[in-house]
């Protein structure tokens, strides 16, 4: 009885074992979307028409965003998912969504064993990698079939996904960084909201005296020096990165130890806060909205944030101050592709599922998927014709009017996009170092040297 | 019972076990191992470089910082966890009342999420909005203000404080068991022999307690060398990498730099140092309770 049972016990341990080892049968492709907006749980939509009238076969689309929760945290991307599964009812949207960090990680090892996702949001750098390993799908195609698209989206952010004459990815949403400022705290010091980096100084020091933060900053999360990247190109930045790259060059150069200095000399005058060093950058923004910052390094994926603080009313947004002793041209503005959505190359093997990827990229460039995203104050990635409430909406409405400002020029990329992850990380730890106080200039841009060497 | 002590049985019993061990242990050492002698960037093929990460690991500052972080809190761990978990297992010993409630109480800290032990000690060691100097500043104790953590020297003493906190009630209760093993008619004889407290304690629990200390002894190494949470939540590694341990120095590098090859260096560094340092403890007083 007792070996009848052992070997019963065994029997079930090593089926347990085999069903856990095996392929789970992908459950992001038969369980419906949990964000389907037609997810009745019947067959229907195995059949269903879509808006063409041709009776067309159920797809699932799996789509993979770098946020852990993509309904709260990129609501426009959600919403243009509704809408599209409204449109097109026989496609079903698998979509997961996990921290950027994690998400990356997750993708990579996902390459390795070509289980990509079909749709999914990817770090240039890596994405970069995977085009060149074959792994992405060329969306030159795309762009042939629908020009009016690749009229409409910027042509530095179409060229940024280009690689060996392949365009593997599109820009997911514009980049727009630079220094949201509290009007109210400038005017209450009598101080100019500065425009040059003298006047930031100038502020720093009044802000100093009055225990008021300049610039809310969060070192935990070294990849908040998106401001400082956009100074980065007013000091040669793209002049200088192929030299530097190709070993002619170096960080450790006149131009960019000017700014080095510069970001030193704002930290002895106390622009930034005092424990910084244990600040996050979701502190640095609570610092701001609450009224305690004057000014706050962020992007303007924090609008709607903001829209909803108290400050609201009293908040703008700038390009970041120019330099009197910068190199090249001043009137930079940091509105550049942010990371590409990709499409796995897998798909092509699947005529059905490559028409559904098709389909979700036109209708994610389209008016629609940009009016979704400006609903969502979010900057679309198109020319928008749409307008913007600005009573509603004014800090969205101000960031609106500071992208069509005349005589802004934008860079290609920002900086750290266009190297690679261990350089890029090296460059925002720099960066913070001279904030924290931990790095002399020089040696800051030596350590960026010595990673671009490696 | 007889046909469970057959050698194939017992191998058959064994299998799946070893197996699951071999696959999820073993073999993700085995290829750490091998791509940490590669420039992995975790997509695309690997390039074998031979030694090329362990030269570079080796003038690496970073590395040296985050291994002395580590030390500090291995020596911090040793010099306040093990005594500290003793004296409090002979208090738990004791039998007063509620002693099982304080029992579950000072077990508590161990199982809390690792993540949340961070975050609440954020809220203890922050220098501009943490009890202890908020406290010290509203008692005019200005010079006890420090930067507990975040600073340049404080927080890997700190993360050994809250490695201590964390795992104190764990080790007692190691202790407590290993206390509760020993005759009490040993005590007894002693008692009779005229043996005081303190006689009693050097001359019989302590020597009775050797196997045990040396249980926790490893636990608080492999424990230490395993960091990783707290000083993600604490400092995030930060400012600038001062406050790393192996750990978080090896994921930093892995997978926010994608530098996978030269990560895996550090880990089967740390997966060596362990080991060592576990094994030569292991011996050591091996060889002391043979003399």
């Amino acid at each position: 009885m007792k070996r009848k049972l052992s070997i019963i016990l065994i029997v079930c341990f090593v089926i347990l074992g085999l069903a856990a080892c095996g392929k789970n049968g992908n459950a992001g492709e038969t369980a419906p979307a949990k964000t389907a907006g037609n997810s009745d749980g019947t067959d229907a939509a195995n059949k269903s028409t879509g808006n063409d009238g041709n009776a067309q076969k159920a797809v699932t689309l799996s789509i993979a965003m770098h946020v852990a929760n993509v309904k709260d945290q990129e609501p426009y991307m959600y919403g243009i998912i509704q809408k599209f599964q409204e449109k097109y009812p026989n496609i079903k949207i698998d979509l997961q969504g996990a921290d950027t960090q994690e998400h990356v990680k997750k993708m990579k090892m996902m390459a390795q064993s070509y289980t990509l996702p079909d749709i999914f949001w990817m770090l240039p750098a890596p994405a970069k990698e995977m085009n060149k390993a074959g792994l992405l799908l060329d969306l030159n195609e795309f762009l042939q079939d629908n020009p009016e698209i690749a009229a409409s989206i910027d042509s530095k952010m179409v060229n940024a996904y280009q690689d060996g004459g392949k365009q593997f990815g599109l820009p997911y949403q514009a980049l727009v960084t630079g220094l949201w400022y509290n009007k109210a705290l400038f005017d209450q010091y009598g101080l100019k909201v500065p425009e040059t980096y003298d006047e930031l100084l100038a502020a720093a020091k009044v802000f100093k005296k009055n225990n008021v933060v300049t610039i809310a900053k969060g070192a935990k999360d070294t990849f908040s020096t998106w401001a400082f990247l956009g100074m980065l190109t007013r000091y040669g930045f793209f002049d200088k990165i192929d030299k530097i790259q190709a070993g002619t060059e170096k960080f450790e150069n006149p131009d960019f130890l000017k700014l080095f200095n510069k970001i030193d000399e704002l930290r002895i005058n106390g622009a930034f806060p005092d424990n910084v060093t244990t600040l996050s950058y979701f502190q640095a923004v609570e610092m701001f909205t609450a009224g305690k910052a004057a000014m706050l390094d962020a992007g303007v994926w924090e609008t709607k944030k903001i829209e909803s603080s108290p400050i609201a009313k009293t908040v703008g947004f700038s390009w970041g101050p120019t330099f009197a002793d910068g190199a090249g041209n001043q009137k930079i503005a940091m509105a550049v592709a942010a990371a590409p959505l990709v499409a796995s190359e897998k798909v092509k093997e699947d005529a059905a599922k490559y028409d559904a990827v098709t389909k979700f990229f036109g209708f994610f460039y389209s008016q629609d998927g940009a009016a979704v995203m400006a609903e969502n104050e979010a900057p679309p990635v198109v020319k928008y014709t749409g307008n913007v409430d600005k009573e509603k909406y004014p800090v969205y409405a101000d960031v609106i009017s500071k992208l069509n400002e005349p005589g802004w020029d934008r860079p290609a990329a920002q900086p750290d996009l266009v190297l690679s992850e261990a350089v890029a990380n090296q460059l925002n730890d720099s960066i913070y170092g001279v904030i924290n106080g931990i790095y002399k200039p020089a040696e800051a841009l030596k350590l960026i040297d010595s990673k671009v060497s490696k | 019972m007889i046909w469970l002590s057959k050698r194939r049985y017992i191998l058959g019993m064994l299998l799946p076990t070893l197996l699951v061990y071999l696959v999820y242990i073993i073999l993700p050492v085995i290829v750490s191992f091998y791509y940490s002698f590669t420039t992995y960037t975790g997509i695309g093929a690997a390039e074998f470089v031979g030694l090329k990460n362990y030269v570079t690991l080796w003038q690496d500052s970073l590395f040296w910082i985050s291994l002395k972080n580590t030390f500090i809190i291995l020596v911090v761990s040793i010099m306040f966890l093990l005594p500290g978990a003793f004296l409090l297992a002979l208090l738990l010993n004791l039998k007063i009342k509620s002693g099982n409630a304080i029992k579950a109480l000072n077990f508590a800290p161990s199982i809390i999420a690792p993540i949340l032990v961070g975050l609440i000690w954020v809220f203890i060691l922050d220098p501009q909005m943490g009890l202890i100097n908020v406290f010290a500043k509203s008692l005019g104790l200005n010079q006890l203000a420090l930067q507990w953590i975040g600073g340049k020297t404080l927080t890997p003493y700190s993360i050994g404080v809250v490695f201590t906190w964390q795992m104190i009630g764990f080790l007692a209760t190691v202790f407590l068991a290993g206390l509760k093993m020993i005759p009490r008619d040993v005590y007894e004889s002693s008692s009779i022999d005229g043996a005081g407290k303190l006689q009693q304690l050097l001359s019989i629990t302590i020597p009775m307690l050797n196997e045990t200390v040396k249980i926790n002894v490893v636990l608080i190494i492999t424990g230490v060398f395993k960091i990783f949470e707290t000083v993600l939540l604490l400092t995030n590694g930060g400012p600038n990498h001062l406050s790393e341990v192996l750990v978080t120095y090896m994921y930093n590098v892995t997978f926010t730099s994608g530098e996978y090859g030269y990560g895996m260096s550090i880990a089967t560094v740390t997966f060596l140092l362990t080991m060592v340092f576990s094994l030569v403890y292991m011996g050591l007083s091996k060889k002391n309770i043979e003399e």
